[in-house]
């Protein structure tokens, strides 16, 4: 499996965002990273972006964002052709520590993983198969 | 020059109008300076919140830039507003400064600053775009917009300190110059009084010029004082200042102390959610326990309604039960009548028999009358056959004598033979006297001998065939035979003979009786017949060739009767010709009649023996009955010594009769029954054949008492019974019958009336079969023998208040088992739970039973427990939005800090990427400290109210709204028009409604649509028991089919770029529910909103 080398960045919080950056920049060097602020730009790339084959992507998602939540992006999300969503691995990055959210993740098949913030090298190594 | 005293007169005067006018124009000016104060407030606060203002914008505008650096996320450019809005601001607070020079300055100096401020910002963009993340992250390192930042906050730190003490001052010199009126005043009013002193003197001294200076003098003391007073009054402000100072510098450290607290706070507020969860938790577990309570109270009721069914069943079981018991008790009844039926007929059939048995007892008495007669009869027959023996005797005597005198007579004869012929005639007629007494000797003989055996014999059949014998063998004849009638006399068939030849036997057996034969003659005459020569008499051809082989001649027939009737014939065959003389055939008659008298005995005595019999059969008949029956029979004499007692007193008392020989009744009876029962029984005693009914006690021999019914009768004077007789019956299973029924319905009637549930039970036809009295004590029912009252036909209180249930019923009559709960509205709220039981009768459903029980209290519990189950489930959720959104929001920051701290140890980074995590980290902490300082805030709501309520008029909130933000209303041409004529003022907690009232016009203000004129209309309406107040706008809207749930959640925000953080309508909901009101949203995207607040009164 390559390691995969392009990023998606949706949340509301521009300072988790340089995070996120800064820890993937460092575990895996060089390579694409994309941020939103606003989950509904990111949607939109995503929808232009994908429909057609391209690198496969790992794209991190915050719970609690003013205009849409996570989880109405979830929704939307969902709906998108199936060659848009094999691209795309959607793991979940919040503070929230609430089960029911982990629980609510879950439940949702194309939702890879739950993190909690802040996002920590190790486990950019592991989801990406760098550490292998 | 020198006054003279005229012009001093005049000038005086002059001067005190000059020092009144002076004190006028100071009020004046004193008022007019209060007035200017209140004016000054205002700008004050207005410069404050405008230069706050631009420091925050200054902030976002900072963040907003810093942000894009990150994230090139070009949506935050929105801030490009922000620009125009800060320009904007510094314009307004430029013209609200407009008549203080320093503040202009100083304001100018700020508008430098943010200029600079904007153009670095927007150079950093630029950057950011043109040249990447690192170029723009080496240029936010320079600082230099910090730097400005700095300065900013500097210049409008100092223009509000600035504005501050300034307003302070004029707060100051308005006192002061009201103070120093009141003092100026008071001196003025003294000097006019000096003045008038000196007046009067420079009257006085008109001739005394010199003292006028002197007088100055004392002018120019005063004014010294009041100099001298006045450099007071700077020292003491001086000090005051001072204190002020430290008073600031106290507040500092206040300030500080106060951070420190809020950090402990926050740990504490940790801690509480913690403890909010824990509680939420044991919430949901009392929730559950809750739930798992009522499911069991179901359970519990459920098994109450089976228990109840049960009862129900077990009632019906009794009532079965006891409706067999009355079966059986009719059934008993019955028998008993049928028994005393039988009784009766038995004691007619008693008399019946007694009356045969008189009868028989006659009949016997005659039969041995008869016998006695016959015993006579016989031995007058034997008598006469002793007579006749003897006249035998003497005829044989007579004979002898006779032969003798023939034996004479011969001799004689012989004698006179020789001598005469007619003596020769005389001897031939002797010898035919001699023939005939013979034949009479014979018959004699003959009669003797059956007259004999009628004596002796007695049967029938040895008679005849004994009195044939005697016939042939002593009458002398040839052949004697009997016969007997039979077929309607139609044939005569043979029953005893002798002499008839072996061979003619079977001619004699059955000889057909023919009209006018001698039989014929014997049955129509019942008397005797002669033939006297068989062989030519005309008649006899039949009888011609036996008569002539046998040499018989004569043919004599006797009938032979029973009861008088002729049932047979004695027929005696002689070889004679014309055989009988008169006297021989009466002889013959007699015998005959003899042998009839003998017929007759033999029937009697044979009937006597069947009587006999039958009397016995009766007896043992009569017997067993009384013997066999149940019922117990005493005969007892009258002091109770028992003569007679049936068998059946073993079974019932255990005794055998005989133990009572020597015992009285009386020892067995019960003591309580005796008195009552000597009584009745003394009162028959003197009466023959009277009885009374009795029901007593008597003792069994285990010691048990058996409980007796029946009658005793006085047959004392019966002849053969001569004594009492009594006829009891154990009637004990009877009585405990009646107790265990009279207990069950006693049992029953303590169930069902002794409850405040209602029972009754109604027909097809809606009348009421029966009801408990709870029941009845509701519907009040006349007690009265009235018919029963009829649900349907609406007359009496019960139909109104039951015919609405007409439906229930015919579901019940269908057969149907089911509860229903009624709520009624009036005269109060009640509940009724109704359970309807289908009554059955066979197959048929013949009515329903109706239990109906008050369940208003449990209803009302229940209701009040699911009001105040959801008031705690909302107060819970709330809290746990609370608490999650608080988490989420603490913990949002932290986890930024933490992960920066982690970038921050990575050695790889360049010096802009950590310039720009110490940014972060900053930022991230001040956020931290924004989320704390807005939780202190919503605490401070959510603590108890303790602020002191007061009288707020919603007319003068909004004047004075509008005031602070007026410049933004003019230059934005935002229109706010209010209507408060419904009602004006309320009674309630001033800084809330005014939070309130601003937060609302400001979020309409900030969600304005730029193409149109923002408009804002605030109304108020008065209700019975609420003020309701409405706030529409024609701003953009929310879409609540969205976002309707979150519009008043805490950090919710809808529109992005425009400032705010989403705590306004969280506060604005927080503090309408602390007032006790409610808040509801309608909006359209695009069209407007509005919210609809409703408070208590």
């Amino acid at each position: 499996m390559s390691i995969v080398r392009k990023f998606i960045l949706v949340d509301d919080d521009s300072i988790n965002n340089l995070i996120s950056t800064i820890i993937i920049e460092t575990a895996l060097g060089q390579v694409d990273i994309t941020a939103f602020q606003v989950p509904e730009n990111a949607l939109s790339f995503i929808q232009q972006e994908y429909k057609e084959e391209r690198e496969p992507t790992i794209l991190f998602l915050d719970l609690n964002m003013p205009t849409l939540s996570g989880w109405e992006f979830m929704e939307e999300y969902v709906q998108f052709p199936d060659v848009v969503k094999e691209q795309i691995r959607i793991f979940i990055l919040t503070s929230s520590i609430d089960n029911r959210d982990k629980d609510k993740a879950n439940a949702y098949s194309n939702i890879a993983g739950f993190v909690e913030k802040p996002l920590e090298e190790k486990l950019i190594l592991s989801i990406t198969g760098a550490a292998m | 020059m020198k006054i003279n005293i005229h012009q001093k007169i005049l000038l005086i005067p002059a001067l005190i109008l000059a020092a009144l006018g002076f004190i006028g124009y100071s009020v004046f000016k004193i008022n007019q300076n209060i007035l200017a104060s209140e004016k000054w407030v205002q700008h004050t606060e207005l410069v404050l919140s405008q230069s706050g203002k631009i420091l925050s914008l200054t902030k976002d505008i900072e963040v907003a830039s810093n942000r894009f650096v990150l994230t090139n996320d070009s949506t935050l450019l929105e801030h490009a507003t922000l620009h125009y809005t800060i320009l904007l601001l510094v314009g307004k607070l430029r013209a609200l400064a407009e008549r203080n020079s320093n503040q202009q300055q100083r304001i100018d100096t700020l508008n430098l600053y943010v200029q600079k401020f904007l153009d670095f910002s927007n150079e950093i963009i630029r950057v950011r775009r043109m040249e990447g993340l690192e170029a723009a992250i080496k240029l936010v390192s320079t600082r230099q917009g910090m730097a400005d930042m700095v300065r900013i906050r500097q210049i409008t730190n100092t223009i509000q300190q600035q504005e501050t003490s300034l307003l302070n001052l004029r707060k100051l010199s308005n006192e002061r110059s009201v103070v120093a009126f009141k003092r100026f005043s008071n001196v003025t009013f003294i000097l006019l009084i000096i003045f008038a002193i000196v007046l009067i003197v420079t009257i006085r001294n008109f001739l005394i010029q010199n003292k006028t200076k002197a007088l100055a003098a004392s002018t120019l003391l005063l004014a010294n004082a009041e100099l001298a007073f006045q450099n007071e009054e700077k020292e003491r402000k001086a000090a005051e200042l001072v204190i002020a100072n430290k008073e600031l510098a106290y507040q500092n450290t206040e300030k500080e102390d106060r951070a420190a607290e809020l950090i402990v706070a926050n740990e504490e507020l940790a801690f509480q959610n913690e403890e909010k969860e824990r509680k939420a938790a044991e919430l949901i577990i009392a929730n559950r326990e809750l739930a798992y309570q009522n499911t069991e109270k179901e359970h519990r009721a459920a098994e109450l309604i089976i228990a109840n069914a049960e009862l129900a069943f077990q009632n019906e079981e009794k009532e079965h039960r006891a409706a067999e018991l009355i079966i059986a008790n009719t059934e008993l009844a019955f028998q008993n009548e049928e028994k005393e039926n039988r009784a009766a007929e038995l004691i007619i059939a008693n008399r019946e028999l007694a009356f045969q048995n008189e009868e028989k007892e006659r009949k016997a008495w005659d039969l041995i009358a008869a016998n006695a007669e016959l015993a006579y009869q016989n031995e007058e027959k034997g008598n006469r056959a002793a007579e006749l023996i003897v006249a035998n005797a003497e005829l044989a005597f007579q004979n002898e004598e006779k032969e003798r005198k023939a034996s004479d007579l011969i001799i004689a004869n012989t004698e006179l033979a020789f001598q005469n012929k007619e003596k020769e005639q005389r001897a031939g007629e002797l010898k035919t006297a001699e023939e005939k007494i013979t034949k009479i000797s014979y018959l004699y003989a003959f009669i003797s001998q059956v007259n004999q055996n009628i004596v002796r014999e007695k049967d029938q059949s040895t008679l005849f065939s004994n009195s044939c014998i005697q016939a042939i063998k002593f009458g002398k004849f040839k052949i004697a035979w009997i016969g007997l009638f039979e077929n309607d006399n139609t044939v005569f068939s043979l029953v005893a003979q002798d002499g008839i030849p072996g061979a003619h036997n079977a001619s004699f057996a059955n000889i057909k009786v023919h009209s006018n034969d001698p039989l014929d003659h014997i049955l129509r005459t019942q008397s005797y017949y002669i033939v006297n020569d068989m062989q030519n008499q005309e008649n006899m051809e039949s009888w011609k060739q036996f008569s002539i082989s046998f040499g018989i001649n004569s043919w004599l027939i006797f009938p032979i009767k029973k009861s008088g009737i002729v049932i047979g014939a004695f027929n005696l065959f002689s070889t004679e010709i014309n055989f009988s003389s008169r006297e021989e055939i009466a002889l013959l008659v007699e015998l005959t009649n003899d042998i009839s008298f003998a017929l007759e005995l033999f029937e009697k005595s044979r009937q006597q023996r069947g009587t006999e019999e039958l009397i016995l059969l009766n007896e043992k008949k009569f017997r067993s009955i009384i013997e066999k029956s149940a019922d117990m029979k005493f005969l007892s004499t009258p002091d109770e010594k028992l003569v007679y007692g049936s068998p059946s007193i073993i079974k019932v008392l255990g005794y055998a009769w005989e133990e009572f020989i020597e015992v009285s009744l009386f020892t067995i009876f019960h003591p309580d029954d005796f008195e009552e029962f000597v009584e009745k029984r003394n009162m028959i005693l003197q009466t023959s054949g009277k009885s009374f009914n009795t029901v007593h006690r008597l003792k069994h021999k285990n010691g048990k008492w058996i409980w007796c019914e029946g009658t005793v009768t006085n047959l004392l004077d019966e002849p053969g019974v001569h004594a009492l007789i009594s006829n009891l019956k154990d009637i004990s299973e009877k009585k405990i019958t009646e107790e265990q029924r009279e207990f069950d319905r006693n049992n029953l009637k303590a169930l069902i009336n002794n409850t405040s549930d209602f029972m009754w039970s109604v027909n097809r036809r809606f009348e009421l079969i029966t009801s408990n009295q709870p029941f009845d004590d509701w519907v009040v029912i006349d007690p009265g023998p009235a018919a029963p009252m009829t649900i349907a036909n609406g007359t009496g209180s019960l139909p109104s208040k039951l015919i609405r249930n007409r439906t229930s019923y015919e579901r019940a009559f269908a057969g149907e088992t089911f509860t229903e709960i009624e709520h009624e509205t009036s005269p109060v709220d009640s509940w009724c739970e109704i359970s309807y039981h289908p009554i059955r009768q066979g197959d048929e459903v013949i009515g329903t039973a109706c239990f109906s029980r008050n369940i208003t209290q449990r209803k009302l519990a229940e209701f009040e427990r699911m009001k105040i189950s959801n008031d705690l489930l909302r107060r819970n959720e709330d809290l746990e939005q609370f608490a999650y959104i608080i988490s989420h929001n603490l913990r949002s920051p932290v986890a930024n800090i933490l992960g920066l701290t982690n970038a921050m140890n990575l050695t790889s980074l360049s010096a802009e990427r950590k310039e720009g995590i110490r940014l972060a980290l900053n930022d991230s902490i001040s956020r931290l400290d924004t989320v704390v300082t807005d939780l202190n805030e919503i605490l401070q709501v959510k603590r108890e109210i303790s602020e002191i309520k007061e009288k707020v008029s919603f007319s003068e909130l909004v004047e004075n709204i509008k005031i602070s933000i007026k410049n933004l209303l003019e230059t934005d041409q935002i229109e706010v028009l209010h209507n408060f004529s419904g009602i004006d003022q309320m009674f309630t907690m001033k800084s809330y409604i005014y939070s309130i009232f601003y937060n609302l016009i400001s979020n309409s203000i900030k969600y304005r649509r730029m193409d149109v004129d923002a408009k804002i209309e605030i109304a108020s309406e008065r209700f019975d028991n609420k003020i309701e107040l409405t706030f529409t706008d024609n701003g953009m809207g929310i879409d609540l089919d969205k976002k309707g749930t979150q519009v008043f959640g805490l950090y919710k925000r809808f529109h992005p770029g425009i400032e705010g953080k989403g705590m306004g309508l969280f506060m604005v909901k927080t503090q309408v529910e602390a007032l006790g009101g409610k808040i509801n949203i309608e909006s359209r995207l695009n069209k407007g909103t509005a919210f609809k607040i409703e408070f208590p009164i």
